[in-house]
């Protein structure tokens, strides 16, 4: 797989130094991290980044309006977002809103290669 | 329980039996449930540090996850062993780790919880990071489980209905 330009967004820091750390260990590159959805619907245009994975619940602007505004600036965004089992219908509205994947919590890294590996060769090759 | 729909007693197998096994599987520590009260609690005790979340749907309650402060540090440690933190970056840390376990446990508990009902969402986590009590009054239910472990317990409290308290738990005028 190629190396990717990631953006991860999550309100939890704790939670992008660990998604970071993953993406990095995987040969990727996280260009930008955001802490809540509003940060990333500012930011996306300057990083336009390969790749964005997307905390679904966060104050202020959740991860499917985020979703939803991201793929209004770039049709071609490619978001996966990040939630646990219980979250399906979220799941579901963030889809419609243009996700291209998602990856349930507790992320582990074979977990995560293995989504992105989805996502990348149906989206990115 | 905030609404009459709710299994108290089955959210909190569920709970306890996630937490159990989130703590042995992703932290390596042993957690074992102690003690349970249903509904009838008069009084919550809030330990050092304690993460809250809102349901809304079928369920209308806060859920709160409330540690100990050496098995919140612990658990923590656990936590963020593959990453660097920086001492003066710790405190915030571990506060955000207490909000990620009720979030990812409560999370994944509710497909348990709710295999075909109608949605339940949750809030963003909150952190309450004072020991206090919370006293049953009004119409106000309290369930609780209290799991121990080497290092401290923990309280998963149910308290409800959502509509007489803030987001800190106090109740509303």
């Amino acid at each position: 797989m190629r190396r990717l330009n990631i953006m991860v967004v999550d309100d939890s820091n704790i939670t992008i130094r660990k998604m970071t750390k993953m993406l990095e260990d995987l040969g990727h590159h996280v260009t930008y991290a955001a802490v809540n959805g509003a940060k990333a619907v500012e930011e996306y245009e300057r990083v336009r980044p390969d790749l964005v994975t997307m905390d679904i619940t966060m104050p202020d602007m959740d991860g499917i309006e985020a979703t939803r505004r991201i793929m209004a600036k770039d049709e071609n965004a490619v978001i996966m977002v990040v939630t646990s089992h219980g979250q399906e219908q979220m799941v579901m509205d963030a889809i419609e809103a243009g996700a291209k994947g998602y990856v349930l919590k507790p992320v582990k890294p074979e977990k995560l290669k293995e989504h992105l590996e989805a996502v990348v060769e149906k989206y990115l090759t | 329980m905030g609404t009459d729909a709710i299994n108290a007693t089955r959210l909190l197998d569920i709970l306890s039996t996630r937490t159990s096994r989130f703590f042995l599987e992703e932290l390596g520590i042993a957690a074992e449930e102690a003690e349970r009260e249903i509904e009838d609690a008069q009084k919550l005790n809030l330990r050092s540090l304690t993460s809250i979340m809102g349901a809304s749907g079928e369920l209308r309650l806060y859920l709160a996850y409330s540690f100990d402060e050496p098995l919140i540090n612990r658990a923590f440690e656990a936590y963020a062993s593959d990453i660097e933190v920086a001492e003066d970056e710790r405190d915030l840390f571990v506060e955000e780790t207490a909000a990620e376990i009720i979030n990812i446990i409560a999370g994944n508990a509710l497909a348990d919880y709710n295999l075909e009902g109608p949605v339940i969402s949750l809030s963003p986590p909150i952190i309450i990071s004072e020991a206090k009590h919370l006293m049953r009054h009004k119409s106000a239910k309290f369930s609780s489980a209290r799991l121990v472990t080497e290092h401290g317990d923990l309280n998963i409290h149910l308290i409800g209905p959502k509509h007489l308290f803030d987001q800190r738990l106090e109740y509303k005028e």
